[in-house]
């Protein structure tokens, strides 16, 4: 289930309400259950200093990859580039409004 | 000779999925579900539908759909599925390729043909970069943006074929389907967007910013946190990776720093204005005029200067 905004258990099921461009749908699924939240559905709760430090001396378990039965296939994608988008921009300061109204204007886009 | 699946949720959409086909080349065929008009339509449009009328269907069900265009790939021998990359559409692409076993890109803009295969661009980084990629697997699933390719035009008739299917019972039950309630704008088709960000922090600004827009024919934008946490206007108006992708003639950007998430929705932009308090702020590098000002005088002086 992808783009959910709410969740609620509901014995072996999950009820989710996703949020999609146009619509809002509401599923029941049987769970075991992969759920995507949308990025905004939870605002995180800022830890306090004293938080952050008690975090970083609990134990750590470190598992390495190798410790997993993971078969990784081949790769499917090939990236043949991966740039930054060319930016072009004349970067013109201009000190008023005025001289902002004229670029409208040049560009037809006043007085229509 | 390679054979294309292509399926949309909406006609319109599909019918760019269409376009996108005819770039790669081969039969097209398409998968309406429980859409008749949609069938006809691209039938006229020359894809070969197969047309699925199952009243236990539902397009909500992306588990189910996914099973439906599996049956249909392998069905026709598709090396391809085109998708509609929005929200519902990705998570279908990845539900189909991994029922293929296909590779899977998302977010694809454009296609290219290079001896044979099929290079897509997308944006990827949250946008920050333009890459492009292959797929190297047999069957290919890609879902491409919406109104990255136009509408395919009514041309030779293609062909219209009922299917039915035996469909194992769903594990998701639709409980409720239901319209956002949303503005009817389209930011991405006007020619003049007037865009606010998180330095117009007094609400009263947007009251002359829309009095503007009306002024001089243009529309009111703005970045996402104007309309997710602020809730000044509604997330159709959002410019960006998480809204909408705009190509306007002119867009003025008030207030607006251009981190990626935002830029990436503006980029394409004939002429680009900013009005800042920051002159190191990153949109001073991506706009054509700009003008480092106090938002506060700016936006009342801009007004009275179109009124």
């Amino acid at each position: 289930m992808g783009s959910v905004t709410e969740i609620t258990i509901n014995g072996s099921a999950v009820q989710v309400v996703k949020s999609l461009e146009d619509r809002i749908e509401v599923l029941e699924v049987q769970m075991p259950a992969v759920i995507v939240i949308a990025g905004d559905m939870n605002e995180p709760r800022l830890p306090s200093v004293t938080q952050v430090l008690k975090a970083g001396k609990k134990p750590k378990e470190i598992i390495e990859l190798d410790d997993l039965d993971i078969k990784i296939k081949g790769n499917t994608i090939e990236t043949l580039s991966n740039l930054a988008p060319e930016m072009n921009r004349k970067r013109i300061k201009v000190k008023t409004i005025s001289e902002i109204i004229e670029v409208i204007k040049t560009e037809g886009l006043m007085g229509r | 000779m390679s054979n294309i699946l292509i399926y949309g949720e909406t006609t319109k959409l599909a019918k760019e999925l269409l376009s996108a086909a005819r770039v790669i080349g081969g039969q097209v065929y398409g998968v309406s579900i429980n859409n008749d008009e949609q069938a006809q339509a691209l039938g006229a449009c020359g894809a070969n539908m197969l047309r699925i009328n199952n009243s236990e269907l539902f397009l909500a069900d992306t588990a189910a759909v996914a099973c439906v265009l599996q049956q249909a790939a392998e069905n026709i021998d598709a090396d391809t599925v085109l998708l509609t990359s929005n929200r519902s559409g990705k998570e279908l692409a990845g539900r189909v390729a991994q029922l293929l076993q296909g590779g899977c890109l998302t977010d694809v803009n454009k296609l290219n043909i290079n001896n044979g295969r099929v290079e897509c661009t997308r944006n990827a980084l949250g946008g920050a970069t333009v890459a492009v990629q292959v797929i190297k697997t047999d069957r290919k699933i890609i879902a491409i943006s919406p109104k990255s390719f136009d509408t395919a035009e009514e041309g030779a008739a293609g062909t219209v074929t009922d299917w039915k299917l035996e469909l194992d019972s769903s594990y998701i039950k639709v409980l409720e389907v239901k319209e956002k309630a949303v503005e009817s704008v389209n930011i991405e088709s006007v020619e003049l967007l007037i865009a606010i960000g998180q330095g117009v922090d007094d609400q009263s600004q947007l009251a002359l910013v829309q009095d503007i827009a009306q002024a001089i024919g243009g529309e009111v934008a703005c970045s996402k946190p104007v309309a997710t946490d602020k809730k000044w206007l509604s997330e159709e108006r959002i410019i960006g990776i998480s809204g909408k992708i705009c190509k306007p003639t002119v867009a003025i950007l008030l207030g607006i720093s251009g981190q990626v998430q935002f830029s990436v929705g503006i980029r394409d932009a004939k002429t680009i204005i900013s009005v800042n308090n920051d002159e190191n702020a990153l949109i001073c590098d991506m706009s054509d005029y700009v003008l480092i000002a106090d938002l506060q005088e700016a936006i009342p002086e801009l007004k009275n200067a179109v009124a």
